[in-house]
């Protein structure tokens, strides 16, 4: 069965999506509900089993019966990410508003639309068009309050995050159009502040008032003098999303983020490595074991019917300590699949390498016993007097 | 083990004298030769007074394993290469006491009994031997006194072993003279000469031509 397929089935087998999906897995994935865990008897070492789907269960016997001195977790893999599903709450919001608006009730209008880090989070989310729409219904509940100053005040977000003016413009009056056009002058008008941004880790994606990857910390963004809304995001870590005012001399901010939850991380690494055959590459385990809560992991996968081939990676605190691969045949598995996991746990020296014969005390008292019976044997045979014959009258 | 090892392996070789005698009892075959005159050669243990006689056993080393055949021993033997004489080192002599009342077989019986048991010291055991024992009327040292050749009126009687490897050897080993009559005293000859088998022995003579024999010993009138 095809990687994508399995991550199909994998995503009905959790059965719910979202954020749901997420908090079953994690259940599953660090708990192994049902199974029995093995005696410990070594260093815990994690192991995420990715193979098609009828070699997957036997693959898995196969690893959990190797006599290893270690003790085997099983997790699975994050389950694909679910489809967003579109908030169709704010759409009822906007729908109220304008409704008040022609009714001439700005007061409801307002009240519609209230929530002061609205647009934050909606430029957060990248959803430009919806935060256009409701800073014009702001705007118009404002200009037909007849609140001048907090109207300039929207337009001014509105020309500063170069928003598209929605085809919702037909519905309001020219005032207000007046005020934005205005606004919109002035904005363009002023000359381009920098915004020099850097972020704690480095090498984060920043979006700016909704667009998508506008650079990558550290950077300078030449901006409109205003309020803007810098999100930044890093795999690994959780996104962030700030207001920075930008003045027209220029700033310099630093944005620290924090290392994202593993639910978080669960649901980066299946954004971008679910299903895709980059996921023995060395940033996706490394993603994978933090998502798993892993300070050793082990990602067995297997592909093929007849001739199998594995390939194992080993992490360990973040970094790849192993990688090997094997090929066999089908009714090979049993051996050669214990024999991978043993070959990546000596080379990531979580076992020790197995002793040569010559430094192990047993080899040389088996030697020693060996020679010692053979001079004994030896001595006896030399010191045994030859068979003496007797011979007499009968 | 160790101890066991320390054990030697003991062989028993049993030299049996005359296994076969002929039909009427008499005497063993190879001491049941007749002479010149018709008289048992073995009669001449009571030549002497007192009647004593003496076995001796000699080693013969062959350098090989002929056959046993007599004419396959007399065609070793007398090959220059190979030689039958006896290991007169290795000679083992037994002087028995005989019966007076000239009776041979109880004579013969009784040398028997005296010898039975008696061990034969000193043999080789690695190399192939034929074992020859040879009846002499006199005593041990007359037959010492006699030297490497026996006397040819003191011949009683001689058998021998096929050729033997006693290192390898356990049981009974037969001693006897490959004849089928009494009329065998030039095989006696050849048996006791020095070398054996020689195809000219040491003493000579032919059995008288009858199969007669008076194992009483009967003093001549």
């Amino acid at each position: 069965m095809p990687r994508r397929n399995w991550a199909r089935a994998a995503s009905r087998r959790i059965g719910v999506t979202g954020l749901g999906s997420l908090l079953v897995w994690t259940s599953v994935g660090t708990g192994c509900a049902g199974r029995r865990p093995p005696p410990p008897t070594g260093p815990p070492v994690t192991i995420v089993v990715q193979a098609d789907e009828g070699l997957e269960p036997e693959l898995r016997q196969v690893l959990e019966d190797s006599e290893l001195p270690v003790e085997l977790r099983f997790a699975e893999l994050p389950p694909l990410p679910a489809v967003a599903v579109p908030r169709l709450g704010f759409e009822d919001r906007l729908a109220t508003a304008r409704a008040r608006y022609i009714e001439a009730d700005f007061e409801g209008c307002q009240q519609a639309l209230v929530g002061e880090s609205l647009e934050t989070t909606l430029l957060g989310d990248n959803r430009r068009t919806t935060v256009s729409r409701l800073l014009l219904w702001r705007l118009a509940c404002y200009v037909g309050a007849a609140q001048t100053e907090r109207a300039e005040r929207v337009a001014e977000h509105f020309a500063v995050y170069d928003l598209e003016i929605p085809s919702d413009v037909e519905a309001v009056t020219p005032e207000v159009e007046a005020v934005l056009g205005r606004a919109m002058v002035t904005v363009s008008q002023r000359a381009p502040a920098t915004l020099a941004l850097q972020t704690e880790p480095s090498r984060a994606t920043v979006s700016v008032d909704g667009r998508p990857s506008s650079c990558t910390s550290p950077c300078d963004l030449d901006l409109p003098a205003g309020d803007h809304v810098v999100r930044v995001h890093a795999t690994g870590s959780q996104p962030l999303v700030q207001r920075i005012k930008v003045p027209a001399t220029g700033t310099t901010e630093t944005l620290t983020l924090t290392p994202a939850p593993p639910v978080e991380v669960a649901r980066q690494w299946s954004t971008r490595y679910a299903g895709s055959p980059a996921i023995d590459s060395a940033h996706s385990v490394r993603l994978l074991a933090r998502a798993v809560r892993a300070q050793r992991l082990l990602l067995v996968t297997a592909e093929g019917d007849q001739g199998v081939e594995l390939r194992g990676v080993l992490a360990i605190d973040d970094r790849i300590a192993a990688r090997t691969e094997r090929q066999a045949a089908h009714e090979e598995l049993p051996t050669v699949a214990p024999a991978l996991l043993e070959d990546l746990l000596v080379q990531g020296e979580v076992l020790a390498p197995p002793k040569p014969l010559v430094r192990r005390w047993g080899f040389w008292l088996a030697i020693g016993l060996t020679a010692a019976g053979a001079a004994g044997i030896t001595a006896i045979v030399l010191q045994q007097p030859p068979p003496r014959t007797e011979v007499q009258f009968q | 083990m160790a101890l066991a090892g320390c054990e030697a392996e003991v062989r028993h070789v049993e030299l049996v004298l005359g296994s076969v005698t002929m039909p009427d009892e008499q005497a063993p075959r190879g001491f049941d030769c007749i002479d010149e005159q018709g008289r048992l050669m073995a009669c001449r243990v009571y030549d002497r007074d007192p009647p004593v006689l003496s076995v001796v056993v000699d080693v013969i080393p062959l350098g090989g394993v002929p056959r046993c055949r007599p004419t396959a021993l007399e065609s070793w033997c007398a090959d220059p290469t190979h030689d039958c004489s006896p290991d007169l080192d290795r000679r083992s002599i037994y002087e028995l006491p005989v019966g007076e009342d000239r009776n041979l077989l109880r004579a013969v019986e009784q040398a028997r009994e005296a010898l039975s048991g008696q061990r034969v010291p000193d043999l080789p055991l690695d190399d192939p031997v034929i074992i020859r024992a040879t009846v002499i009327a006199g005593t041990e040292a007359d037959v010492e006194a006699q030297g490497e050749e026996f006397a040819c009126e003191t011949l009683m009687g001689c058998v021998y072993s096929c050729p033997v490897v006693l290192g390898g050897f356990e049981g009974e080993i037969p001693l006897e003279l490959d004849v089928s009559n009494v009329r065998c005293m030039d095989e006696v000859h050849r048996c006791a000469s020095n070398p054996m088998f020689a195809l000219e022995p040491n003493c000579s003579g032919e059995s008288a031509q009858t199969n007669d024999v008076d194992p009483l010993c009967s003093e001549p009138e």
